[in-house]
């Protein structure tokens, strides 16, 4: 009798343990993102780096007041709901009540406005707040932001752009930029900063449970840093990463979901249209039809890409316009529009005044998402140019040294690149002319010659009626691509995979992340509210539900174990 | 009988050096008639990509459709050019500079051995970066900035051998027979330093062409030409395809190659020339 007693009292203890390990390995669910670079700064407003996947990093611990999904936005995060108020320029928005800082304080319409405040005082760089010219909180939930001026990108550039910061904490920051005590990542978002490791490049966010749209699906979140990310996800150590395009079919084959990316980035051709000859748009002309858009994909890309349109925002955009004059390859057109301007064929070369036509074109090697990469655009443009008489001077720089070049104009043709041409068409303003106040950008043409261009920049920026503006954003497209103030290439396709097995179903954003990241990493992925609703909402439900059975079943078994030893 | 012969007799008899000699000049040779035996034009990429191995292109085709084989060869030229160009160019400096500070001496000595010191507490790896990455100078120029900085051990090693030289009692004998400074280098000094300047110039070759390697791996060098470091920058971009063994591999072995080969070489002739290290010395050493 002790005999079975006691094997009865090991059975339930190890019973006892096994259910125990369950529970937590239930629990506990993590989803792991590799990354080649690593660090990207600490994930607080004004300490990550100020590109893509620095800002990714960034808000799944901050929300902003509206947000975008993998079809529509802008669509409520903070704000549930908004209104522009003509006769008063400006915004008012209606937070949504239940929501919390990290700290368990609750958000209110006054921190929103000591955001905007706070923002002017202290510029952030993914928003410029010269537009807006104050913010009220009008009750506990409802806060008014006044324009200085009609300005049309509102919601995506700021809206749905500017993180916001709890008044409580940041009140008494006077330097931003060296703020990285504790406070510094109390936010608003379905997550909480757990650990980053500026080495090592990794970061760690935990499940904030008492989210306003419901707790994440997962419970930890981690950045783990890999040289090979692909390689990474195959072997099972990450759940999402980026894959060469050439790997989509081995990747698919071997289970994983391939996402391919939208066409929001592209690779294009810089001019200096302040010196002869490039300063004529014929000249300029002659140039597209020289360029073989079809083949830069084939080569430069292995097919695996599309050519960019003629007017820059994306063909994909929902703000592309139809009628974009096209330039196709014709390398004969553009022997004819050089000769149009004076210059003469001598033996395989064009030749005025006695001087060959020479270009000298500055190649960096900027890659995908801005990391350095080697590249054939150089050799391609060196032999598409050379076969329509024009003799190329290749060169080779550090990216900052074009980047240097190309601001103080001291080249002829340089190639560069940028994504934001599927966000909002702010983009075609910001690439075209130089903003006023702002730094100058070797991706912008600073192009003011054309008056009908500048009319039509300076509607798609002020217009608030929803159709004329679309149509000044055609129109200013369509000159774009007539007065070719910069040539755009190509648009790379970019594909991530992702194990199903891990519950989540990742999605690129319409018009990219914010003002239009082109990475699959959108934080509704992990809230259910996203493309994977269903999905997530069942592994929800599994989670939640799986403890409970786990439990019960011990304790039937310890209850049983406890009636037989009362028996015997 | 020329004052080189018992040397070249010396070098058949020395198997390394005879390797060494052998692998590089078959493939300097292969580089010089690059033009020649290459089979596609190295710049024409109008091939299809990634092609496998075969009868058409021996190594396949790369990313952009360039025949891998002809490429090669091509690059190896460019490796070859740089080397003997740079060694070539600093060598010659070297010796001139080295014989003349010793023979005349004075000022012109102390300064020119100044520089000598300044130069060889710059390391020259850096140096060259800077300028190719910043002035972008056409390949004939970075050959001769190369040689200005790299040619100052040549230059010391000679100049301590013709002062030692100097004294010697048949260079005594000629200058008091009345031969002229220009006679006595011409005749005795230059023809007797060759040990040294045979070991310099391999020497040096080997760190040309493993600097311009390094610095188009870097991408720091004109892309458009044709060098092994460019191709195995771009072959190190593809490896997940498996294409190290017709792309990449190639390009690593002819590179170690011409690098084992002028090693073996110096190897030689230091050999030769230092008895301590000959082989049936060594036991009694």
């Amino acid at each position: 009798m002790t005999n079975v007693k006691q094997i009865l009292i090991a059975a339930s203890i190890i019973c006892l343990c096994i259910s125990t390990s369950v529970i937590s390995a239930a629990s506990e669910k993590e989803i792991r993102i590799a990354d080649k670079a690593g660090d990207w700064g600490y994930p607080s407003p004004y300490l990550a780096y100020a590109r893509g996947p620095g800002y990714v990093r960034m808000q799944f611990i901050f929300d902003t007041l509206v947000w975008k999904n993998e079809t529509n936005g802008p669509i409520p995060l903070l704000a549930e709901n908004w209104e522009y108020l003509k006769d008063e320029d400006a915004y008012v928005f209606n937070l949504v009540e239940n929501a919390k800082w990290h700290d368990g304080t609750p958000i209110t319409a006054s921190d929103v406005a000591f955001t905007i405040r706070y923002m002017k005082g202290h510029p952030y760089g993914w928003v410029v707040l010269d537009r807006v010219d104050r913010a009220e909180a009008v009750d506990k939930y409802t806060v008014k932001i006044y324009m200085s001026g009609p300005y049309a990108p509102f919601m995506e550039d700021i809206g749905g752009t500017m993180p916001i910061l709890p008044e409580h904490i940041w009140k008494d920051v006077e330097n931003p930029m060296d703020y990285v005590e504790p406070g510094a990542f109390v936010g608003s978002g379905p997550f909480k900063y757990a650990d980053f490791s500026k080495e090592h490049g990794t970061y760690k966010y935990e499940a904030f449970d008492e989210y306003y749209l419901g707790k994440p699906i997962i419970d930890q979140l981690i950045y783990v840093k890999t040289g090979d990310p692909q390689m990474a996800l195959q072997r099972g150590e990450v759940d999402l990463a980026s894959i060469k395009s050439e790997m989509v079919d081995a990747m698919k084959e071997k289970g994983f979901i391939v996402i391919a990316g939208p066409h929001y980035w592209n690779k294009k051709l810089m001019i200096n249209h302040n010196k002869q000859p490039l300063d004529n748009i014929v000249f300029r002309q002659a140039l597209a039809y020289a360029i073989n858009q079809s083949e830069f994909v084939d080569k430069s890309l292995r097919g695996y890409g599309k050519p960019a349109s003629y007017g820059l925002i994306s063909s994909e955009s929902v703000w592309a316009s139809p009628n974009v004059p096209d330039y196709p390859y014709n390398p004969e057109k553009a022997k004819e529009l050089i000769e149009s301007l004076g210059y003469e064929w001598d033996n395989g070369v064009f030749i005025k005044d006695k001087k060959p036509l020479k270009l000298q074109v500055l190649v960096s090697m900027i890659g995908v998402g801005g990391q350095p990469a080697p590249d054939r655009d150089g050799e391609i443009l060196n032999d598409q140019l050379e076969k329509v008489g024009i003799q190329v001077e290749l060169t080779s720089l550090d990216t900052k040294m074009v980047d240097k070049k190309v601001i103080n104009r001291d080249f002829d043709l340089a190639i560069s690149g940028h994504g934001g041409i599927g966000a909002d068409p702010k983009i075609l303003y910001e690439k075209t002319i130089q903003v006023p106040g702002s730094k100058p950008s070797p991706n912008t043409a600073r192009y003011n010659k054309s008056e009908e261009l500048n009319e039509c920049l300076d509607g798609l920026m002020h217009e608030m009626d929803a159709s004329k503006r679309l149509e000044a954003v055609h129109e200013a497209q369509n000159i774009y691509a007539r007065e070719l103030p910069a040539i755009s290439l190509y648009c790379p396709t970019w594909y991530y995979a992702y194990n199903p097995d891990a519950g989540v179903e990742w999605f690129y954003t319409t018009g990219g992340i914010a003002k239009g990241i082109p990475i699959p990493q959108n934080k509704l992925a992990l809230i259910g509210a996203g493309a994977g609703e269903s999905t997530t909402a069942a592994m929800q439900k599994e989670q939640q539900e799986s403890p409970i059975i786990s439990f019960s079943v011990v304790m039937a078994i310890l209850i049983l174990v406890a009636f037989y030893l009362k028996r015997h | 009988m020329c004052l080189y012969f018992p040397i070249c007799q010396e070098f058949k008899r020395n198997r390394i050096g005879v390797t060494g000699l052998v692998m590089f000049l078959l493939l300097s040779t292969t580089a010089i008639l690059a033009p020649i035996i290459a089979p596609h034009d190295p710049w024409d990429y109008s091939d299809r990509s990634f092609q496998s191995p075969s009868m058409n292109h021996l190594l396949g085709t790369n990313d952009i459709g360039y025949d891998i084989f002809s490429e090669l060869l091509w690059a190896l030229r460019t490796s070859v050019f740089f080397g003997v160009s740079v060694a070539a160019i600093a060598c010659t400096i070297g010796l001139i500079l080295g014989v003349s500070t010793a023979l005349i001496g004075g000022l012109y000595d102390l300064v020119v051995m100044r520089i000598v010191d300044a130069l060889l507490a710059i390391p020259s790896i850096l140096v060259l970066i800077l300028i190719a990455a910043y002035f972008r100078p056409s390949t004939m120029i970075l050959v001769i900035t190369l040689s200005l900085i790299i040619w100052q051990t040549i230059a010391r090693g000679i100049r301590a051998q013709t002062l030692s030289l100097k004294t010697k009692l048949h260079i005594k004998a000629a200058r008091n027979m009345g031969a002229s400074t220009g006679y006595i280098m011409r005749k005795h000094i230059i023809p007797e330093l060759f040990p040294l300047y045979a070991m310099g110039f391999v020497t040096k070759a080997r760190i040309a062409v493993f600097m311009e390697a390094g610095l188009s791996f870097l991408g720091i060098f004109d892309p458009t030409t044709k060098s092994l470091g460019i191709m195995m920058s771009y072959a190190m971009r593809y490896l997940y395809l498996d294409v190290w063994f017709n792309w990449l591999l190639p390009a690593v072995l002819s590179l170690s190659m011409l690098i084992v080969s002028l090693a073996l070489i110096s190897y030689a002739i230091e050999e030769i020339f230092d008895p301590r290290l000959r082989e049936d010395n060594a036991a009694t050493v």
